[in-house]
Order: C-alpha cells, then sequence, then structure tokens
C-alpha cells in the first residue's frame, strides 16, 4: 500500500469517527429540544386563554359559580384541589408502609433476601397503571364499601396479629421455634398479616349485624353526618399508594443502604439496639435521601391518569374527606380531550391543565433531584 | 423460657410486616385478576328460577349479595339477592336482572338448556325447538335439532351462504325466536357437559378469544385486532425509539465532553423521564396530530381537506407519542450497559490505533449488545402498558380495520386502532349497565398484566446474566 492510500484511508476512517459523533450529539440535541418543545407546544396552545378577552361568563375557563351555586365554564379549581387530595392520600398509604419496609429491607434483611426481593419490586413497578386502576375500581372498590368496618379495624387487629406471632414465637420453647433464621420471619409474619385480615373481616361483619340497619351510605349519613360514594379517596390512596410504593421504597431502601456502616458501628458499640440505631441514627442520616423518595412517589402520583380515573369517581368536588371521590388533572385531560374541538376554550383549558401537571411534576423531581444530590455528596 | 421480650425486636417485626403488606396487597390484587380472568371461558351452569308470582327465568347466577332492611318495628332483617344474567334482549333489555332470593320457589337446571352465541346481537339462553330449512320444518325438539345442527356443522360455513336456513329456540316462559343460521357462532348446552367437554369448550374459547375480532360492543368475542395493534404500535414505537435512545446513550457515555451541553442533555433525560404519561400524549396532540399532521395534509392531501388523513389521531402519532415516553428507558438501559463495559477494553483498542467509532463499533456494541435488548424489551413492555396517553392520539374503543392489511399501501399509518390496553379501559369502566362487558374486561386485563410482567422478567433476568458476567470478567 502506498503512503497516499493509506493516507486517503485514515482521512475516511477519521471521517467516519467525525461523523458518527456528530450523530450522536445530534440524538443529545434531539433529546433537549423535545423536552423543550413540550413546554412550547404546550403553552403556545393555551397562551390565548390569557390574552382574549372572554366573550361571555360561560366561556370563562376557571368556572363561574352563579348565584344559586351551580358552576359553569370549565372549573380547573376542584380539579386542581381533586389533584393534591388524590395525591395527599396516596402518601398517607405509601409513605409509612413504603419507608419501613425499606428501613426493614435495609437493616435488618440478610442480603441474600434482599437481592432476591429486588426484581419481585421491579415487577411490581412494572404492573401497568390501567391494571391497577380496573381492578380497583371494579373489585376493590365494591369490596371496601361493603366492608368498611373490617377496613377501620383491620390496622389494629393486623398489628395485633404481628405483635402476638412475635410473642408465641418468642416465649416458644427453642426447639419448637420454627424458622430461626435471621429474614426467616417473613412467613410468619405472612401467616399473622392473614390472619389478621381475616380476623377483621370477621369481626367488621359482627359490627355490621349489630349496627348497620341499611347499607353503609345509610349508616354514614345518620352517625356521622358524612356522604360516602364507593369510589372514594380511600381505594385510591390505597391503589395508587401500591403504584408509588415500589419508587418509594427502592429510592428509600439506597438511601438507607448508604449509610456508613461506621454510623451503626458506632451506635451499636455505645450500647443501642438494632431497632434504636435504625431509627435514631440511620433513618436521620437518611433523612434527605427518603425525602426525595417521597417526593418523586408524590410526582407520580399528581400525574398518574388511569387509576384515578378508574377510582376516583370523576365528580369534580372541593371537599377533602376520605370517603368522597374527587375528580383529578390528570383524569379530566383523558376524558374531555378527545371531545373537544380544536382551539375551542375547552381545548385550551384542557391544555392549561397539562401544563399545570407538567410544570408541577417538573418542579418537584427538580427539588427532589437536588436534595439527592446533596446526599450523595455528603457519603461521597 | 426465652428472656423478656424487647419492645424493640416488635418493632422490627411490625417493620417488616409493611414490607409483607405491600407484596401481599399486589399478590392480592394479581390473584384477583388471575382467578377473575382464567374463569371467564369456563362455561357456567343455565339456572331455571320458578318465582312465587309465577315468572320464570334462565340465566346464569353471576353474583349473591346480601341486603339489609329494617322494618317498621325496628326488626332486622338479612335477605339475598341474585345476580342473573338472562340472555334474553327482548324482555330485558339490560340483560342483568336483580332476583329477590326469597321470591325464589324453585330452582333446576335443565339438561337441554343451551346457549346460542349469536355473531351479532349477543347470547342467546333458551330451548332448541325446530330446525327449519327454506321455510320447512325438518327436525323438532333437543335432540333431533341438536343431531341435525351437529351434522351440518363441519360444512356450516357453505351451507349458510347457500340456504335459508335457521334454528327456532323457544325461551324459558314459551315464547318463540328463530335465529337465522348465518348468525349462530356456536351453540352449547352447559348442564349437558361432562367435565371433559367442558375443558374442550374452555380450550376453544380461549383459542378464539385470542384471534377473533370483538362481537356485540366489545363485550362478546375476541381481542385479536386490540392484540394486533398493541403489536404494530409497538413495532412502530421501537423503529424510532431505539437509534435515538442509542445515540442518546452513545453520546452521553462516549462521545460527549464533559461541559454544559453534556450536563443539558443528561438534564433533559431526567425530566423526559419524569413528565407524567398524559402530558406526553397532550403534547402528542397538539403538536404530531394537528401540527405535523395538519402540514402534511395540506402538503400532501390536499384534495381530502377537509376531512383530514393525518390531521386526526392515528398509530404513527401514537407511536411518536409513546417513543418519547420510553426514549428514557432505553437510554437508561444502553447507558448501564456501557458502564459495565471494562475500560480496558476501550483502552486497549485505542492502544491498537482504533478510532472511537472503530472502537465503538468493534468493541463496545458487541458487548453492549445485550443490553439494548433489555432495553428494548423494557421500554416495549412500558409502551404496551401505557394507556392514558394514547386515548388521546388515536386509539378507539373498536375499529373493523387493521393497521396493516392487503390494501395499498398496506401499512396504514393513519388509521387509528385497537389497543389491548384501552380495551381493559372501555369495557371495564362504563357508567350504566357495564357489568355486561366486565368478564371480557377481566381476561384482557390478565392478558395485558402476563405481557408485561412477562417482558419485565426477561429484561431482569437478561440484565442479571449480564451482570454475573462482567462480575466475572472483572475477577
Amino acid at each position: 500500500m502506498t503512503e497516499r492510500a493509506r493516507g486517503r484511508r485514515m482521512d475516511r476512517r477519521r471521517m467516519l469517527d467525525l461523523l458518527v459523533g456528530r450523530l450522536a450529539a445530534l440524538g443529545g440535541v434531539v433529546l433537549i429540544l423535545t423536552i423543550l418543545s413540550v413546554f412550547a407546544v404546550i403553552m403556545w396552545v393555551f397562551y390565548p386563554l390569557f390574552t382574549s378577552p372572554f366573550t361571555s361568563p360561560a366561556e370563562y375557563p376557571w368556572g363561574v359559580s352563579g348565584p344559586d351555586g351551580t358552576a359553569s365554564g370549565y372549573p380547573i379549581l376542584p380539579l386542581i384541589s381533586g389533584t393534591l387530595k388524590g395525591a395527599v392520600y396516596t402518601l398517607i398509604f405509601a409513605v409509612p408502609v413504603s419507608v419501613l419496609a425499606a428501613l426493614y429491607a435495609s437493616q435488618f434483611l440478610p442480603r441474600v433476601l434482599k437481592e432476591r426481593l429486588k426484581p419481585l419490586v421491579e415487577i411490581m413497578a412494572a404492573v401497568p397503571s390501567v391494571v391497577l386502576g380496573f381492578i380497583g375500581g371494579v373489585w376493590l372498590a365494591p369490596f371496601l364499601a361493603s366492608h368498611v368496618f373490617a377496613l377501620f379495624l383491620a390496622p389494629v387487629f393486623i398489628s395485633g396479629a404481628v405483635v402476638a406471632v412475635f410473642l408465641i414465637r418468642h416465649y416458644a420453647p427453642v426447639r419448637f421455634r420454627a424458622f430461626t433464621h435471621p429474614g426467616r420471619e417473613i412467613w410468619l409474619l405472612l401467616v399473622a398479616l392473614l390472619a389478621g385480615g381475616w380476623l377483621a373481616l370477621e369481626c367488621g361483619t359482627l359490627l355490621e349485624a349489630a349496627w348497620l340497619r341499611a347499607g353503609y351510605e345509610t349508616w354514614f349519613e345518620e352517625s356521622l353526618g358524612l356522604t360516602f360514594t364507593q369510589r372514594n379517596a380511600i381505594v385510591v390512596g390505597m391503589v395508587m399508594g401500591l403504584a408509588v410504593t415500589p419508587i418509594i421504597f427502592t429510592l428509600s431502601e439506597e438511601a438507607l443502604s448508604a449509610v456508613p456502616r461506621s454510623f451503626l458501628e458506632g451506635s451499636v458499640s455505645l450500647g443501642a439496639t438494632r431497632w434504636q440505631t435504625a431509627v435514631r441514627i440511620v433513618l436521620p442520616a437518611a433523612g434527605s435521601g427518603i425525602l426525595a423518595a417521597v417526593l418523586l412517589g408524590f410526582s407520580r402520583a399528581i400525574g398518574e391518569t388511569m387509576i384515578v380515573l378508574f377510582i376516583s369517581g370523576n365528580v369534580p368536588v372541593l371537599d377533602w374527606s376520605a370517603f368522597t371521590g374527587f375528580r383529578a388533572l390528570s383524569a379530566s385531560v383523558a376524558l374531555d380531550l378527545p371531545n373537544a374541538a380544536r382551539d375551542d376554550t375547552l381545548y385550551r383549558v384542557l391544555f392549561f391543565a397539562a401544563f399545570l401537571l407538567l410544570v408541577s411534576t417538573f418542579a418537584i423531581n427538580t427539588v427532589a433531584e437536588l436534595v439527592r444530590r446533596r446526599l450523595r455528596r455528603r457519603y461521597a | 423460657m426465652g428472656s423478656k421480650w424487647s419492645k424493640d425486636d416488635a418493632l422490627i417485626w411490625m417493620s417488616g410486616g409493611s414490607l409483607v403488606l405491600g407484596f401481599l396487597m399486589v399478590a392480592g390484587l394479581i390473584l384477583v385478576i388471575v382467578v377473575h380472568g382464567l374463569g371467564g371461558f369456563w362455561p357456567r351452569e343455565l339456572t331455571r328460577y320458578e318465582l312465587r308470582d309465577g315468572r320464570i327465568v334462565l340465566g346464569h347466577e353471576m353474583s349473591r349479595v346480601s341486603v339489609r332492611t329494617t322494618n317498621a318495628a325496628g326488626g332486622r332483617t338479612e335477605a339475598y339477592r341474585l345476580r342473573v344474567r338472562t340472555g334474553d334482549r327482548a324482555r330485558y333489555p339490560d340483560e342483568y336482572i336483580w332476583l329477590e332470593e326469597g321470591r325464589v320457589a324453585a330452582r333446576d337446571a335443565p339438561r337441554e338448556a343451551v346457549v346460542v352465541e349469536q355473531v351479532r346481537g349477543g347470547d342467546y339462553f333458551g330451548f332448541l325447538d325446530s330446525f327449519v330449512d327454506d321455510g320447512a320444518v325438518v327436525a323438532r325438539g333437543y335432540e333431533a335439532v341438536r343431531a341435525h345442527y351437529l351434522e351440518q356443522s363441519p360444512e356450516l360455513e357453505r351451507l349458510r351462504r347457500q340456504r335459508a336456513l335457521s334454528i327456532v329456540l323457544s325461551s324459558v316462559d314459551g315464547r318463540q325466536q328463530a335465529i337465522s343460521l348465518a348468525n349462530v357462532q356456536r351453540i352449547y348446552a352447559p348442564n349437558a357437559m361432562t367435565t371433559w367437554t367442558r375443558v374442550q369448550h374452555y380450550l376453544v374459547s380461549a383459542w378464539s378469544y385470542l384471534w377473533t375480532p370483538p362481537r356485540d360492543d366489545n363485550r362478546l368475542g375476541g381481542v385479536y385486532p386490540a392484540i394486533f395493534g398493541t403489536a404494530a404500535m409497538v413495532i412502530l414505537m421501537s423503529i424510532v425509539v431505539m437509534p435515538f435512545g442509542v445515540l442518546a446513550a452513545f453520546y452521553l457515555r462516549e462521545y460527549g465532553k464533559p461541559g454544559p451541553f453534556l450536563n443539558a442533555v443528561r438534564i433533559a433525560v431526567n425530566s423526559l423521564a419524569g413528565v407524567p404519561s398524559i402530558v406526553f400524549g397532550v403534547f402528542g396532540l397538539g403538536f404530531f396530530v394537528y401540527f405535523l399532521g395538519g402540514t402534511l395534509d395540506r402538503q400532501f392531501f390536499p384534495a381530502d381537506l377537509p376531512e383530514p388523513t393525518f390531521g386526526r389521531g392515528g398509530i404513527l402519532w401514537c407511536a411518536l407519542t409513546l417513543a418519547l415516553l420510553t426514549l428514557p428507558v432505553v437510554i437508561v438501559a444502553v447507558e448501564e450497559g456501557l458502564a459495565a463495559v471494562p475500560s480496558g477494553l476501550r483502552e486497549a483498542s485505542h492502544a491498537l490505533g482504533a478510532t472511537r467509532f472503530e472502537t465503538l463499533w468493534r468493541v463496545v456494541v458487541p458487548v453492549v449488545l445485550p443490553s439494548m435488548l433489555t432495553g428494548l424489551i423494557l421500554s416495549v413492555a412500558r409502551a404496551a402498558g401505557t394507556v392514558a396517553p394514547l386515548m388521546i392520539t388515536g386509539v378507539v374503543a373498536f375499529s373493523a380495520a387493521l393497521p396493516v392489511d392487503g390494501a395499498w399501501p398496506f401499512v396504514h399509518l393513519e388509521r387509528e386502532f385497537m389497543h389491548l390496553g384501552y380495551h381493559i379501559f372501555d369495557t371495564g369502566f362504563r357508567p350504566d349497565g357495564g357489568e355486561a362487558s366486565l368478564p371480557m374486561a377481566y381476561t384482557s386485563t390478565l392478558l395485558l398484566l402476563s405481557i408485561v410482567v412477562a417482558l419485565n422478567a426477561a429484561a431482569i433476568g437478561l440484565r442479571s446474566r449480564l451482570r454475573r458476567r462482567y462480575s466475572l470478567a472483572a475477577a
């Protein structure tokens, strides 16, 4: 091969390298343009809402309450309130469960079991929200609506059953103790939970026989003065809680496991028990990581559509009662946008609703990311 | 006896309990889906209820609920009500009725009661009366009609077209109804079935669920167009998302120089991952459907305007919308693969004089191919389960036309299509009289859940095999 031919070949190789480099950079540019255009297109569509004078009150997009209390236009305030209501009830259910579970998994579960747990959590996170929404709306909501007393009793009975199983195992003679390996208590816990749940159902039925004269709707109306609907915030909280639990659990577990071992060793050597160490040393040390996890769960709950669509009942209300439904921004967009004519007021208002979702989740995610980074720097 | 128990150990158990609780609830809900979903094809018994007021009802008992009432004296009574599917829309338009159990005088399961699955008009429950051939009765009575029908059924398709064959059925209270054989999908007598014929019936029903289009407003029949539509959309999406995702990951890990632009790309990926799916749908409607689609229409299909061709929801716009949604999934998976490639490999390649591209193509890409596959599988699983953005960018509850067929140009990117997830929404979320479509919704939910879980399990398995290999290589 001559010098020149080799040089030309070298050039071609460099050209190709350069070309692919540019192409990869183009991939990056497309990404940046995408996220910018998501913001730009949505703002472009709803912007005229803020410039055009409204011709009649009926077109007023935020909804005008008339003298008789009826709303005209497209009331967006109840939707914002509904979205927040759903997200807050979700956190009420998801945060205790997932943070406690993460604490247990990171501090008390043997490594082998923890590794086996991970794929399960991942599968849990992958369950499509339409599946959760469907089963929550069609099966769980009617089931809970006919077992309200059992629902109230369940937390007490289940905790009681866990303590009972713990005590029985503790006082049992050593040779009868089942599952003595650390972490194997999970099977006993499973039994305790099932027993507690079953007991709550049975006692709930007894209470129903004693107190309930007609259905639960009447009981709530007469005894508590509350409205009760089958599709209510509790069911949304539980099902959407299950949807965000894998997120909060995984990120919290990560943060808790990242706490340096020296913290634990110091605490235990000073005489603290394992639980004291976990709660007073490890939990505060991972606090900001857990906060970030909770924030990400919150933002996921705000944007979640199919679950609220199926379970929330989709009635716009302003109240925050646990026993009534609500209507969320996301569900409104999904339900009404297919029927909105292009460039209509409704069309623009729904784009504004989507913008609210976009901006709020973006803001929450950014804060969560900043909090996480601070944590990572601290223990790096 | 053990030592005195400590409160702290009990609290540890409580925290373990919350871990188990989370799994137990998900497992419980999945169990409900599996039981209902698998039970949908099993032939239910047909029961004849004789009521005290003389009415007679034939139907499937779907559920039994307790009702509490208080009488004037304050005494409480508990009664049961039956939800019965009557299969008789002529008399009960909603098909489903409530029966007070206290008013049922007698009930039995007549062996000769049959279910007629109709092509149009849902299922009919009744008794075989006679077989009519061009106006002439050729058979009368259950056994004769049944024998006649079975005799014809191998060449039913041909006979349907040739002659005016019909079956006359009598309802449980004696009204007669003729059903043309052309409209008969299948006839079976559930009460006369043996376990083996029930199993056969079950398998045939499950098979036809997968391979036939829906009947009767999605309440009966199959989901073939929904499976086809989901697959077509997901394939389209993969074609778009894979090149961009892989390129972006290459940029982030291999080509990008640290600096503000690289940071901006990283922030863009993170932001994209956090955008709610419904917002992508809104963007897809505003940008893809109305802006891009509208422009395409003006440029290439001006003759059809104002009737839009691309300027309305369609499979292409759905695929592009979901490509945006799954872009971060691909990027993260490929990036993880790139990060795991030992730097010694790259350095050795560079040391031998290879350019960055040659190193990438010959050394890095073969190693990260499984990671790309993982990314592809995960993004497909995500796309198959996402419904919300599709609702506003071109999914429909029923469509007779498939997005790919024999008519020129074979692939119809502008067509609206059916999607398995949206099928669940359509059949599971009907404001009034929705229970007729619920068995279908349960089955579709089970199908979608199995697909998504299988895909994720495959991705997880692939990734863990990969990790083991790297850890061995590093050791």
